[in-house]
């Protein structure tokens, strides 16, 4: 707080003093006292007020100097008022005590909030684990029972795990970290594992698809790549021209990252569109055209790649084709001794 | 023929597992009464276990760490809790491998197989012979007749899964989900083009009339 500011919040204190030396100069005028022991008088007044003032303002500045070092320094704003000391004057104790009720009144909401939040999240998690069971049961009926029927209930089965999982990995991303794992796979595997899950989707959409440039391996969580591979096939499959769809998956070391590029020759993405279809929500020009999209799978990749640093691209030509690529920091961002190497295929290759 | 103990409390997935089991080749048990899993364990003395973690009674971590006292059969965990957390406490607790529900039945069956294969001790014929032709899978080769033609990977699969299956039509979409399993992605016109390459290669050698088309059903040797 400035002095200017100070000055101004006391002027109507100071008008009064004016006032009231100005009334008394004229009444001791009056009494016949003379011009020079008036003057001293005033200046006996005026000395009084200005150290009150110069005090008071000094007492102003410790304190809001000290309220402020204690905000800069809370990583929660609104404990402030649990960690202050107590002020000194009656005026600002009364302001602090509501000040006090108000963020007390506000941290147990949020603590309530945060609560049901995590109960929500628990709960849905919970669900989805129930949810696993029939869809366990269901898949191993059809595979005992094949026939083209099995298969058509086993693609539809294909569709609810993976509604399934995206909610599954829409509640995790909150806490992001408590699930992450990185391990060093092979993209190879990871690939093809994402291309099994989607078996029968895939064979009825009479999809090629092309995974002999696929040699390198990554730091990465593996379960979360192959949600993400999912993701992007999903997309392949839903937004495909009338061509027979041709999937290519290939890989590229650059050195200090690698790169997974995703490649099917679909209908692609309008240039104008590109920047936006990792927003939530978005839909484009592509997803009003009759496809049930959500405008939430790209989005969840991109919020699953940024907390490991992983790059996600996207390049497309309208017509033509559509290329998704992922980039992997390599061992230079993940130093090699703090791997933890327990991937099946690391456990596997370890016996 | 192996014998494969399944643990696990959902009635269905049980018996469903048990037929799938079954019909892949293995002689399957499983315990349905659950306080005295152990002992059932023990007097089991299987060649594989699929262990469930969520279970009445003592859940599949402890299970797992009881029956790793008093052998060391493979130890497949197959669960619907699928965190990090689980997977790590589930192997270092001594399960061999780790599949979270729902599982691929293909790459369930292929994680059994090579549990398995440690102890196996009966291998696969090298060759399979129809008609005096035979197919050497190892080689990726097809005798017929003193002559001999090579086969791609794709070819070789292909008549793998004929050869296996003499005498039978084999639907199309059959195969190309066989194809698929074995990490081989091609769509149905890629199959016709392979199996036209096959009956050229077989022409070569003067068996061209092999491989049947039956047509709307599939193919037959």
């Amino acid at each position: 707080m400035s002095f200017a500011d100070f000055f101004r919040d006391h002027h109507y204190c100071l008008l009064t003093c004016l006032f009231g030396a100005l009334l008394f100069s004229v009444l001791l005028k009056l009494f016949g006292i003379q011009n020079g022991e008036l003057f001293l008088l005033w200046v006996c007044f005026v000395c009084i007020v200005s150290i009150y003032l110069l005090l008071s303002y000094m007492r102003l500045r410790k304190r809001t100097a000290y309220l402020r070092s204690v905000m800069d320094s809370l990583d929660r704003k609104y404990l402030l008022a649990e960690l202050a000391h107590r002020p000194g004057s009656r005026l600002e104790q009364f302001y602090f005590h509501l000040m006090k009720s108000a963020l007390k009144d506000m941290i147990d909401e949020v603590a309530e909030a945060r609560r049901q939040n995590g109960e929500y999240r628990d709960f849905v998690e919970q669900w989805i684990h129930e949810m696993k069971i029939p869809v366990t049961g269901i898949r191993l009926l059809c595979e005992n029972n094949r026939s083209d029927v099995t298969r058509r209930i086993l693609t539809q089965t294909e569709l609810i795990s993976r509604s399934v999982e995206r909610v599954l990995y829409y509640a995790r991303l909150g806490n992001v970290e408590k699930d992450y794992f990185i391990t060093e796979f092979s993209l190879k595997e990871c690939v093809l594992k994402a291309l099994a899950e989607n078996k029968q989707l895939l064979i009825q959409n009479r999809v090629c698809v092309c995974t002999e440039n696929l040699s390198d391996t990554v730091y990465c969580d593996e379960k979360w790549l192959q949600f993400i591979l999912n993701q992007i096939l999903i997309n392949s499959v839903k937004y495909q021209s009338g061509r027979p769809l041709r999937i290519e998956a290939a890989s590229e070391n650059f050195g200090n990252y690698v790169t997974l590029s995703v490649t099917d020759n679909g209908i692609g993405i309008r240039e104008s569109e590109l920047g936006r279809v990792f927003d939530k929500g978005f839909v484009g020009t592509n997803g009003r055209g009759g496809q049930n999209a959500t405008g939430i799978g790209l989005y969840l990749c991109r919020q699953l790649c940024e907390k490991p640093g992983i790059g996600l691209e996207i390049k497309s030509q309208a017509g033509e084709y559509t290329t998704v690529l992922l980039h992997f920091p390599t061992e230079n961002v993940f130093p090699k001794e703090n791997v933890v190497p327990l991937s099946y295929d690391s456990v596997r290759l370890n016996q | 023929m192996e014998r494969i103990l399944i643990i696990e409390d959902e009635e269905l997935i049980r018996t469903e597992l048990e037929t799938l089991l079954k019909n892949a080749g293995f002689s399957v048990s499983s315990i349905t009464d659950f306080d005295n899993t152990l002992a059932l364990t023990r007097a089991e003395s299987p060649d594989l276990i699929l262990l469930d973690i969520n279970l009445p009674g003592q859940d599949g971590y402890s299970l797992c760490s009881s029956i790793r006292r008093f052998c060391d059969v493979p130890i497949l965990f197959l669960t619907g809790r699928n965190t990090a957390m689980d997977e790590l406490q589930a192997l270092t607790l001594g399960g061999d491998d780790f599949i979270a529900k729902p599982c691929n039945i293909p790459i369930l069956l292929a994680r059994i197989d090579r549990l398995l294969k440690r102890s196996r001790k009966a291998a696969k014929p090298d060759c399979l012979e129809y008609r005096g032709i035979t197919l050497h899978p190892v080689s990726g080769t097809l005798r017929a007749g003193g002559r001999e033609i090579e086969l791609t990977r794709t070819e070789l699969k292909i008549m793998y899964y004929l050869f296996e299956r003499p005498g039978q039509i084999v639907s199309r979409l059959d195969l190309v989900e066989y194809l698929w399993d074995n990490e081989i992605h091609i769509d149905d016109n890629t199959l016709s083009v392979n199996v036209m390459r096959i009956r050229d290669k077989l022409r070569g050698i003067g068996v061209g009339e092999l491989i049947h088309t039956r047509r709307g059903m599939g193919y037959k040797i």
